[in-house]
């Protein structure tokens, strides 16, 4: 059934021309923004050197190196993960406003499969996602580092399978809102209060204890700043020891998590 | 034993004080066309997503083909509530190809049922290009995509003109013929008559009728009376105790009186009573003024 129910996401997306632009939009943005990211660095590197800063360099020269480059990427698409939920948001609440979520169920789908579909959109899109930053990773890699062995290229490759698990829990959070809102406007507000503003205070507030803890905080921690002297002057937390295994394990249940919420909503809900 | 397809206990369906569906309970037989009869607001279509597990109970039952109630056994019903639900950036091929994928039913089925409600020519335009009564048409195409054993309609002809009207009507009947169970929900008593043969009358969530269409003609005559004099004939008409339950329609009397009493009868009296008619007939009590008759008294 999972087959068939794969078949009919393609088949409603497929034909969806908003969703279309707005897949690519988000994957024209990422690449820019990773683009962006190495001319800053290397415009930022400039200045200080002419400034007559000296000594150890603050800033990495190039961020495109095997290995740490599937880190600094991954590190950059961070920030444009909230993007590719409000796509999920209007997946999820086109269904919806055509009223087509009661039609398929009248139809023969179970409230199950009704969730299962969005789950499933979920991990295409996440997968999507995490397919282009590793071909993109891939090209610049290569026309970028010198001198790497076939090791050098996959020894940070966790870092996309972070970016997938970090992806598909956020969309999962989005599809979550967006089933228990209905409405894409309000549902897209309501999570980006949430994330920037909501949850940061208690996020930085209690950082000693439950902070890292939160939904989306946890999100954020799987990746963690890439470890530059720039960002330890700056006192922003960064990456020393690779992907937190705890945090998978947050993360992973949190989706879960959303998961349920969607479906207690939707069975107890008149369609 | 009856071979119920259908089986209703005690549904009901309370949102805060309104009790939208209270207590219905009834059985369906299969191969019967059944009417579901109510004005707007009677709970009529609240019952059929109720049915169709589109909205939950607030408490009841039922069960479909004596199957536990909660089981899914939609894949054996072809469901149409309110008003047609698809994706309006897909064209109506499309749209049935995710309701055949849905229903585990062959692509190639789509354009027998297309040509059945005449929008084979259109198959390729998108949904929101449709006229209202073009998206009814599909939506009645989608439910009898996979040959379902019982069909619910709600309204079927609801958008449609006098032309689609008939080829619906047409269609349900031949349904109806190949041992489909039809149950057809509508306010218009005519539509009922003309389709059904058994019905189920609510009014406020509460059936107040249930049993053939024929079963609730009682034989009743009606005698319709004019005179120059209406205050004299109306005078004499309350002073008889036969002829006391009239009432005043376009400008003459209507009374109700039993088969048995003849137009000459009431004749008689008048002349007696020296009042002239200027005009008498009668006709027999239609099926609409029982169910007016019936919503009324159980106020």
């Amino acid at each position: 059934m999972i087959k068939t129910l794969l078949k009919i996401e393609w088949r409603k997306v497929s034909r969806n021309r908003i969703f279309w632009m707005m897949l690519l939009i988000n994957i024209i943005a990422l690449i820019l923004a990773f683009l962006g990211m190495q001319t800053l660095l290397t415009n930022a590197n400039k200045s200080l050197q002419d400034s007559g800063v000296s000594g150890i360099p603050l800033l990495p020269a190039k961020i495109f190196i095997f290995p740490h480059i599937w880190h600094n990427i991954t590190f950059v698409a961070r920030f444009f993960k909230v993007f590719l939920a409000v796509v999920m948001i209007i997946l999820v609440t086109n269904e919806y406003s055509y009223n087509t979520l009661r039609q398929n169920l009248i139809t023969g789908l179970s409230r199950i499969q009704l969730i299962e579909s969005k789950v499933i959109d979920a991990i295409i899109l996440s997968a999507t996602i995490t397919l282009i930053i590793l071909l993109f990773g891939l090209i610049a890699g290569i026309f970028n580092s010198s001198d790497y062995s076939l090791w050098d290229i996959v020894r940070k490759m966790n870092y996309l399978a972070a970016y997938f698990l970090m992806s598909l829990s956020f969309l999962s959070f989005a599809m979550m809102l967006a089933f228990i809102v209905k409405k894409a406007a309000p549902t897209i507000m309501i999570l980006l209060v949430y994330s920037y503003i909501l949850e940061l205070i208690p996020a930085f507030k209690f950082s000693d204890t439950f902070g890292p803890f939160l939904p989306l905080r946890s999100i954020n921690l799987l990746i963690e700043a890439p470890n530059t002297p720039v960002f330890e002057l700056l006192n922003i937390s960064s990456a020393t020891s690779g992907i937190p295994f705890d945090k998978i394990i947050v993360v992973s249940i949190y989706t879960f998590i959303y998961w349920a919420v969607s479906y207690v909503v939707i069975s107890k809900r008149d369609l | 034993m009856a071979d119920y397809i259908l089986e209703v206990d005690q549904l009901s369906k309370h949102y805060g004080h309104l009790k939208a569906v209270n207590q219905l309970s009834f059985q369906f037989e299969k191969g019967k066309v059944y009417g579901i009869l109510g004005p707007n607001g009677s709970g009529k279509t609240t019952t059929l997503a109720m049915l169709s597990d589109a909205i939950r109970p607030t408490s009841g039952g039922f069960s479909w083909f004596g199957n536990p109630a909660g089981s899914n056994q939609r894949h054996r019903l072809g469901i149409m509530l309110e008003k047609p639900n698809f994706y309006e950036y897909m064209s109506a091929i499309d749209n049935l190809k995710i309701v055949a994928d849905i229903r585990g039913v062959d692509h190639s089925l789509i354009e027998d049922v297309l040509k059945q409600v005449g929008l084979w020519e259109r198959g390729k335009s998108r949904f929101k290009t449709f006229s209202l009564g073009m998206k009814q048409r599909l939506a009645i195409g989608a439910v009898l995509l996979g040959n379902p054993e019982v069909l619910i309609l709600d309204e079927p002809t609801n958008g449609l003109d006098p032309e689609g009207i008939a080829e619906v009507r047409t269609l349900i009947k031949k349904l109806a013929s190949q041992n489909v169970t039809i149950i057809l929900a509508s306010h218009l008593l005519d539509e009922v008559q003309k389709v059904c043969t058994q019905m189920l009358v609510l009014k406020k969530g509460v059936k107040i009728y249930e049993g053939s269409v024929n079963g609730l003609v009682k034989d009743k005559l009606i005698i319709q009376v004019k005179a120059d004099d209406m205050n004299t004939l109306e005078k004499l008409l309350q002073d008889n105790a036969v002829f006391n339950d009239f009432s005043m329609e376009k400008g003459q009397f209507e009374i109700k009186v039993n088969p048995q009493i003849t137009t000459s009868e009431l004749n008689k009296y008048l002349v007696q009573n020296q009042l002239i008619v200027s005009q008498l007939a009668y006709r027999l009590e239609s099926l609409e003024e029982n169910i007016f008759e019936l919503l009324n008294e159980t106020k």
